[in-house]
């Protein structure tokens, strides 16, 4: 095989892993003339041969890493652990790792990414953790602190740790209080660290909850979201003449609601004349369905709805701005 | 609120401008804490600028002058207090971190108690922060402390051979206090945490060692977070089939490519 036909295998393994094609690229039509017109010597190889290109890499990437954690002092490399549920409800427990190295630069390394569909419980979390850990050959003594979130099963895993503030609110409650933890004894002196993002959010979502204040403007800004997220048309003409339309405000994203605050005080004026606009408008419409229902047989009901709005919108303007 | 009008149309409050002035209250109020989050999630060194960052959101949380959202303003720093006074602010990496930032030192802890007690969180004092250091240093010294201890526990001071023993060992805590002294008497210097450490490892060696500890700890799990949010793009709807060990692979070929 030539090297220019290598690199571009590698080419192409870049353009799945980087650019997220999928492996599939390999057969699409389109892409195969592509690459015919730009240079018929090449040939766009199977998706199988594409897969296997990535395989092998993965030992020089694993070598790579443990490589990078070779010269590395002890308790100076941090893990941070988190759990996800994909799309199709798949658990994964990713977990990486940072640390300085020999070049004095941070790194910020992925450890493992894996399928995890046991019970969220401290014990599982915990065994798996260890489970990686060795399986990645990374050296117990360099490890120094965990960053996990403050989820109870989270605190529960690596108990031990300096920080004790236990917060279960905003993540699932685990029931494995009665499964005793033995870990081995290299293990037992896990230092948990809490994120402190997901503290700022509970903080603030606390706060708002406690105080009435706080929580009437939040659901009234909800019920504005809500209600142009419901209305397909009212969203796009406010996309028409504010440029942005509104963000949603959803749990899970931090800050989300403070995004949907700042382009409400930006856009006030435009939402407030759409607001009062679509309330004109159903109102006049109801005026005219109103006459239109006694005058049923005078006047054709389209034609009075179009007429009326435009001038009832111009009055309405006039009279407010 | 959504409300229902007889006909059933849902209608929504129609914000006034005092409304306008309400949200900017309230934004201005709850604007620090995303400030402190962007900089705490981001893949650069955290663990320094943390305890600072903290402090400095409360404090503009605190400088917010308010007419509607007083009562919350209140509320909003007493959860903070509630969440971050007994767990990060003692946290002795951040206080480490903090310390060993050649452009902090002692600065944050230094100040006067009544200082201390008007900001928004609970700042260790300076002696904390001191003690903190020696027991770091105690940790990461090596070996050489232990046997002293030992020594100066099962034998009596005033025995003949052992005095060369403990003499010598006086000096080496001597010295070992000197880094620690040496370094908080130096300057607060403009340059980079990493950098400064590279360039006095001779210097401090223990303190060289726990700096690179410290520094290297991450202040929240954004990365991780951003991970997540890499594989739900490489694995979205048409691709929900990618098995998850494959994700692990394109991940971390991404990473080291």
């Amino acid at each position: 095989m030539s090297p220019k036909q290598k690199q571009f295998d590698m080419l192409l393994l870049n353009l799945v892993a980087k650019d997220g094609l999928p492996f599939d690229i390999t057969n699409a039509e389109a892409f195969q003339k592509l690459v015919n017109f730009l240079n018929p010597m090449y040939t766009v190889k199977s998706r199988t041969t594409i897969r296997n290109l990535l395989d092998s890499k993965m030992k020089d990437i694993n070598f790579n890493v443990s490589k990078d954690l070779d010269g590395v002092g002890k308790q100076c490399v941090h893990i941070i652990v988190d759990i996800w549920t994909s799309k199709d409800l798949q658990g994964v427990f990713g977990i990486k790792c940072q640390f300085i190295d020999r070049n004095y630069e941070l790194k910020n390394k992925t450890i493992g990414f894996l399928s995890f569909n046991q019970e969220h419980t401290g014990f599982n979390i915990a065994t798996e953790t260890t489970n990686i850990l060795k399986e990645k050959n990374v050296s117990l003594n360099q490890i120094g602190y965990i960053m996990a979130d403050n989820a109870s099963n989270m605190v529960k895993a690596y108990e031990g740790s300096i920080i004790l503030y236990d917060d279960s609110e905003d993540e699932e409650e685990d029931n494995d209080s009665t499964v005793p933890i033995n870990f081995e004894e290299e293990y037992a002196n896990w230092n948990r660290l809490g994120c402190i993002a997901h503290t700022l959010q509970l903080a603030i979502n606390d706060a708002i909850k406690k105080d009435f204040n706080a929580s009437e403007t939040k659901n009234y800004i909800n019920a504005i979201m809500v209600f142009f997220h419901r209305h397909i048309k009212c969203m796009n003409d406010l996309k028409k003449e504010a440029g942005v339309g509104l963000p949603s405000v959803s749990k899970t994203r931090w800050n989300s609601l403070l995004f949907a605050v700042e382009r409400m005080v930006n856009k006030v004026r435009i939402l407030r004349l759409k607001l009062k606009y679509i309330k004109y408008r159903h109102e006049t419409f109801l005026i005219v369905c109103f006459f239109n229902h006694r005058k049923k047989y005078f006047l054709p009901s389209k034609k009075s709805c179009c007429s009326v709005m435009p001038m009832a919108w111009k009055l309405l303007k006039f009279l407010l701005f | 609120m959504l409300q229902c009008d007889a006909n059933g149309m849902e209608t929504v409050k129609i914000p006034t401008f005092l409304d306008r002035e309400k949200l900017k209250e309230f934004y201005q109020i709850i604007k620090p804490i995303q400030i402190v989050t962007d900089i705490l999630q981001a893949d650069s060194l955290t663990s320094n600028i943390c305890l600072l960052s903290l402090l400095n959101a409360g404090a503009n949380i605190k400088k917010v002058d308010c007419r509607f959202y007083g009562s919350f303003q209140m509320r909003l720093l007493e959860e903070l207090k509630k969440r971050f006074d007994n767990s990060v602010m003692k946290a002795p990496v951040y206080i480490l971190a903090s310390v060993l930032d050649p452009r902090q030192h002692l600065t944050l802890f230094k100040s006067s108690k009544e200082k201390r007690l008007a900001m928004s969180l609970k700042v260790p004092s300076k002696e904390q922060a001191i003690q903190v250091l020696k027991d770091a240093f105690a940790d990461f010294s090596d070996g050489s402390r232990t046997p002293v201890t030992l020594t100066a526990a099962s034998v009596p001071k005033s025995a003949g051979i052992y005095s060369l023993i403990d003499e010598i060992s006086e000096e080496l805590r001597a010295d070992k206090q000197d880094e620690i002294e040496s370094y908080i008497n130096l300057d607060c210097e403009n340059i980079d945490a990493i950098s400064f450490w590279r360039a006095n490892k001779q210097k401090f060696p223990t303190l060289y060692n726990i700096a690179m500890s410290v520094l290297a700890c991450p202040a929240s799990s954004g990365s991780v977070e951003r991970l997540f949010s890499v594989a739900g793009a490489l694995r979205r709807h048409r691709r929900n089939r990618l098995h998850i060990s494959t994700v692990e692979k394109l991940l971390l070929y991404r990473e080291n490519i």
